[in-house]
């Protein structure tokens, strides 16, 4: 699934392009950010409902390329400019973490 | 054994890159009249490298760290800095370039040597080993962004087989919001060294732990990295309050973590492990009221 592909299945906004030819396969659910850097190495989208700095940090350390933030929450302008500055894609969705997973599970893709 | 590599694009860089654009020119400088017993700042100040000794703008000496110890270690008492200063010594042009001043610090086993204009003897700054590579890592910055080579050519190029790469980094006690800067630059600066993705990522996994770490309980911190063809050694130092249980910390799970860090998503009890289990070889030390040292070796051979 590329992030059109994926902003689409999830309502969500594009805040940040990145890398937008990204093929999502693998998704890590988490608002813990010690597990995404302990079990989240072979993501390649990060689901969560932390909208803090550190969310960007952590997946810039991990190599994950994409992040969707849930809840209809946002992170503010300065996270999402450092999330461009890494060229990391930036969504955002109004489901909650629970519909998230369930509709990305249901298109297909992995945990 | 697999040797590290470095894209050859990068190593012509820094055979090009001229000393004046990498030497320090904010050292502390001394008149020859200056007392021996003056200098224990500029020691600190100068990376223990060399004070250089000027009479108006021109360089007539300098003292080594090397010298400055055989002074301490003397009993000739406190003396004018011209009575102890060396007189005979390599200095290095503005326009040569950088591999030059690797070979000569190689060579003299020197921590740092003065820069002067070519026949002006004009003192212009200094270059020292600590610095140096924060320097030419600054510069490929400059120029850098244009193209990702990596794997074209042997990283002993540019060092001899005993020499290490040293980067440091210093944490400073800042909010907890702002932690991974220093975890970001240093996985930008080893992927800069052409090291492979697999370590890199493990590095940064590692320190970003530790910056958390230090941030949220130390009050700032160190990173210090030695690299040469077979290992990364990354050593964290802190002087914070120490670790009451070791043992105990490094138990999946448990914490000591207030919620302004839990806030953050971090506080869950994993970060001493997880920096563990990026590390081929992991060390801990802590002393209660003095600091805590991680040592994270990694392999850089593929296993």
């Amino acid at each position: 699934m590329n992030i059109k592909e994926l902003s689409q299945v999830l309502n969500a906004k594009i805040l940040s392009n990145g890398h937008l030819s990204v093929e999502i396969k693998t998704t890590y659910v988490s608002d813990l950010m010690s597990d995404v850097l302990t079990f989240g190495r072979e993501a390649e989208l990060l689901v969560t409902s932390l909208t803090n700095r550190q969310t960007i940090r952590t997946v810039e350390m991990v190599e994950i390329p994409a992040i969707c933030y849930t809840n209809g929450k946002q992170p503010d302008e300065k996270t999402i400019e450092l999330a461009k500055s890494k060229k990391i894609t930036v969504l955002a969705t109004e489901f909650s973490t629970f519909q998230v997973t369930g509709k990305l599970f249901a298109a297909g893709l992995q945990g | 054994m697999n040797q590290i590599r470095i894209s050859q694009s990068v190593i012509e860089r820094i055979y090009e890159i001229p000393v004046e654009k990498i030497m320090r020119t904010d050292v502390v400088r001394v008149s020859p009249g200056a007392m021996m017993s003056e200098l224990k700042y500029a020691v600190k100040e100068n990376n223990y490298a060399c004070i250089p000794v000027l009479e108006g703008e021109k360089l007539i000496g300098q003292i080594s760290i090397e010298g400055y110890i055989d002074w301490l270690t003397s009993d000739l008492g406190d003396v004018p800095v011209s009575e102890i200063m060396d007189i005979k010594y390599k200095t290095l042009h503005p326009d040569e370039p950088v591999i030059t001043a690797v070979k000569e610090l190689e060579l003299i086993g020197l921590r740092g040597l003065p820069v002067v204009e070519n026949e002006s003897e004009k003192f212009l700054g200094v270059i020292c080993r600590c610095t140096m590579m924060e320097g030419v890592l600054a510069e490929l910055d400059m120029n850098d962004k244009k193209e990702e080579q990596k794997d074209d050519c042997l990283f002993s190029n540019i060092q001899s087989s005993s020499a290490l790469v040293t980067l440091s980094y210093i944490v400073k006690q800042k909010p907890l919001e702002y932690g991974g800067e220093i975890s970001s630059s240093i996985r930008a600066d080893l992927y800069k060294l052409g090291l492979p993705g697999s370590i890199v990522r493990r590095t940064a996994i590692a320190a970003y732990e530790a910056e958390m770490n230090l941030l949220s309980y130390a009050g700032g911190g160190l990173f210090t990295i030695n690299l040469n063809e077979e290992i990364l050694d990354m050593k964290i130092e802190d002087r914070g309050p120490g670790i009451p249980d070791v043992e105990k910390a490094m138990e999946p799970g448990y914490s000591t973590a207030p919620d302004w860090v839990r806030e953050l998503g971090f506080g869950a009890g994993m970060g001493l492990q997880n920096i563990k289990n990026c590390s081929d070889n992991f060390k801990i030390e802590s002393r209660i009221g003095e600091g805590t040292v991680l040592q994270v070796n990694i392999n850089l051979e593929d296993k």
